[in-house]
């Protein structure tokens, strides 16, 4: 029963969403206390009958909107738009940042693997070494 | 089995009429219905929530929250009709007077017109 209470309570605070969220949560404030006060007086009860008295999650998201005043609701459904457009924009953002790292990364890499440095020995160099024999063997 | 309410302009009516009597929570309301119905009618706590907070909104009914229980953790939350609460109430049984009046009327004078 707790199981299906908790799964009840999420149903219907998540059904709540058009209203401010001061006001759902005095809503399911009230909701939980008077399931409580239910629940004391009929031990037994289960879990459909919760439903049967305080409504199901849907029934009580259909009388949450007839309650609602189309301006809140508009507020509301405003307010979830814009929050929508950033979670994108903030989504979109990192995916280019990835992209823009990540073609760094390539052309780094393209750079690094096909470079190769060119040794030019100029005539003027040519002649015979008179040095250290070692220090050519080491070049 | 109890007829569930839902029209909201009924249960504004039901719900203000009841706190005339004096304040009461939101569970209250809902056994009153059910009790002085007998149990014909039910009001849903879903439902019944959001116009109670509608109506305090709109200064129909004031609230007033009170701790309760030994360690005082849980709080309730009672309804009181205010005036201008009294004067919608007033409307609204003169509204509801007169639908049933004119839905009254529709049956009768439906009946009479089949038999002529």
């Amino acid at each position: 029963m707790t199981r299906e209470l908790k799964k009840y309570y999420r149903t219907v605070r998540k059904k709540l969403f058009m209203f401010p969220r001061k006001k759902r949560n005095a809503i399911f404030e009230e909701l939980q206390r008077d399931v409580s006060a239910y629940l004391e007086e009929n031990p037994k009860a289960t879990i459909q009958e919760v439903k049967d008295v305080f409504g199901t999650p849907a029934g009580i998201a259909e009388s949450s909107l007839t309650s609602c005043s189309a301006e809140n609701l508009e507020k509301q459904v405003r307010l979830r738009r814009r929050m929508l457009i950033l979670i994108l924009a903030v989504i979109a953002a990192f995916l280019l940042a990835v992209l823009i790292l990540q073609t760094i990364f390539i052309i780094d890499h393209h750079i690094f693997v096909h470079s190769h440095a060119e040794v030019v020995v100029s005539p003027a160099m040519s002649g015979t070494y008179e040095g250290d024999p070692s220090a050519i063997a080491t070049y | 089995m109890a007829h569930i309410i839902y029209d909201k302009s009924i249960i504004e009516m039901l719900a203000l009429f009841l706190l005339q009597k004096g304040e009461l929570y939101a569970y209250d309301i809902m056994r009153k219905i059910g009790a002085l119905s007998g149990n014909a009618l039910a009001v849903q706590g879903g439902t019944l929530y959001p116009i109670l907070y509608k109506l305090t909104e709109k200064g129909f009914v004031t609230d007033r929250v009170e701790v309760i229980g030994r360690r005082g953790r849980m709080t309730r939350v009672y309804y009181r009709i205010t005036p201008e609460g009294e004067d919608y109430l007033r409307s609204l049984i003169a509204t509801h007077r007169l639908v049933q009046q004119g839905i009254a009327d529709v049956f009768q004078n439906g009946e009479t017109e089949d038999r002529a």
